[in-house]
């Protein structure tokens, strides 16, 4: 069973680190096409505007691997400090992200720095965790 | 003394009888045994092979089945149906049903070693080890540590002082006024508002109540779902972030 559910976590950090590096690079594709990111403000799971063409709007809706929505946000206020764009993955009405640290470690792990206070991942506001595309 | 019963045999037990399937012959001594036995293998061939008489006694030491052929003594043990017919002389048969003290049928049974208190205690021991391997597994699937570690606050008790905190909170906190930028809202009755500037008006909105306490030696808001929220001076400080207090416009 212990093994079992490591190969489940294991699972759902792939589809999270899939997901981010596909939106990573469609949020790129936009910014160097246009000089600038595109508006945040849009709540998560709402496909953000702006960006038809260069992302599935089906595939950011839905609910991540890990729970809660994608969101993008510009200006972001997080931890402390403040990003120019970045992916938060939010909790919302009856859908929330997991909390579950081992989980969470091992995307950090594979992703960044495996330190969930630091680096290109780590946990924000309200413990969401938050993928920086430009500090 | 032997208890005898004899099986298609006449009074004499040197013939045979129809009319008798068994006949219970009581206790009989050593001689009267002797002599039913002596004139039990004698007994006429054809009839024998016809009838199938025989002999049942039963000593202290054993229950045997006595049957003849040819002039000898065929001996079968009651209490052990796998073993074969032995053939046995009349003194030997005495000898077999008082020997109390081998018990040839259980010795099998006696030569197991008893259980021992080692061998419960490894036992107990593997059903021990058992239970705490499965209680492990059962607690690696089921446990998940949370990043959302719990606060300990120590709530304000007096009601005059909780009063005038909540009157001096209520009001508007925010990172900026960008879109991006966050808001709490605290009134004086204890609820609180959080929400995000949208690019359409606020986003992840939602509400909840708040408590006064300290923790850490710190000034505090703890609310139900939300977390705990700090006072630093006149600004509040909410996972790491600032949120400055707006000033009504004049």
């Amino acid at each position: 069973m212990p093994a079992l559910k490591k190969n489940a976590l294991n699972a759902r950090s792939s589809a999270v680190m899939n997901d981010l590096r596909v939106y990573s690079g469609a949020f790129q594709s936009y910014a160097q096409e246009h000089g600038d990111w595109p508006p945040g403000g849009s709540p998560p799971g709402v496909f953000p505007a702006g960006m038809e063409g260069y992302l599935s709007s089906t595939n950011w809706s839905r609910k991540t691997p890990i729970g809660g929505n994608y969101q993008f946000a510009t200006q972001s206020p997080q931890g402390g400090g403040r990003y120019s764009a970045v992916i938060i993955i939010a909790s919302t009405t009856d859908n929330p992200v997991s909390s579950d640290f081992n989980q969470l470690s091992d995307i950090d792990q594979k992703l960044d720095d495996n330190n969930l206070a630091t680096g290109n991942f780590f946990l924000g506001y309200r413990n969401y965790p938050v993928f920086v595309l430009e500090h | 003394m032997y208890l005898v019963t004899t099986s298609h045999l006449g009074p004499d037990a040197r013939r045979t009888s129809t009319a008798t399937e068994a006949k219970d012959r009581g206790d009989l001594t050593s001689a009267e045994l002797t002599a039913l036995l002596d004139a039990f293998v004698e007994i006429d061939p054809a009839d024998n092979e016809e009838f199938d008489p025989h002999v049942i006694v039963a000593g202290r030491g054993a229950k045997l089945i006595v049957r003849t052929s040819r002039g000898r003594l065929q001996v079968y043990d009651v209490w052990d149906h796998a073993a074969p017919a032995v053939e046995m002389t009349v003194a030997g048969i005495l000898q077999r049903l008082d020997r109390v003290e081998t018990v040839p049928p259980f010795a099998q049974v006696a030569e197991l070693p008893a259980p021992t208190a080692p061998h419960r205690g490894i036992a107990f021991a593997m059903l021990t080890l058992g239970l705490i391997l499965n209680g492990y597994i059962l607690y690696s699937v089921f446990y998940v540590e949370s990043v959302n570690k719990k606060v300990e606050v120590k709530l304000l008790t007096d009601a005059d002082e909780i009063k005038a905190k909540e009157a001096t909170l209520a009001g508007t906190y925010a990172t900026g006024a960008k879109t991006g930028d966050r808001v709490i809202e605290l009134d004086s009755s204890g609820q609180v508002r959080f929400y995000e500037v949208g690019a359409k008006g606020p986003i992840n909105d939602s509400k909840d109540t708040y408590r006064i306490g300290r923790h850490d030696g710190l000034l505090c808001i703890t609310t139900a779902e939300s977390g705990v929220v700090d006072l630093v001076g006149d600004t509040l400080v909410y996972y790491r972030d600032v949120y400055q207090r707006r000033r009504p416009s004049p």
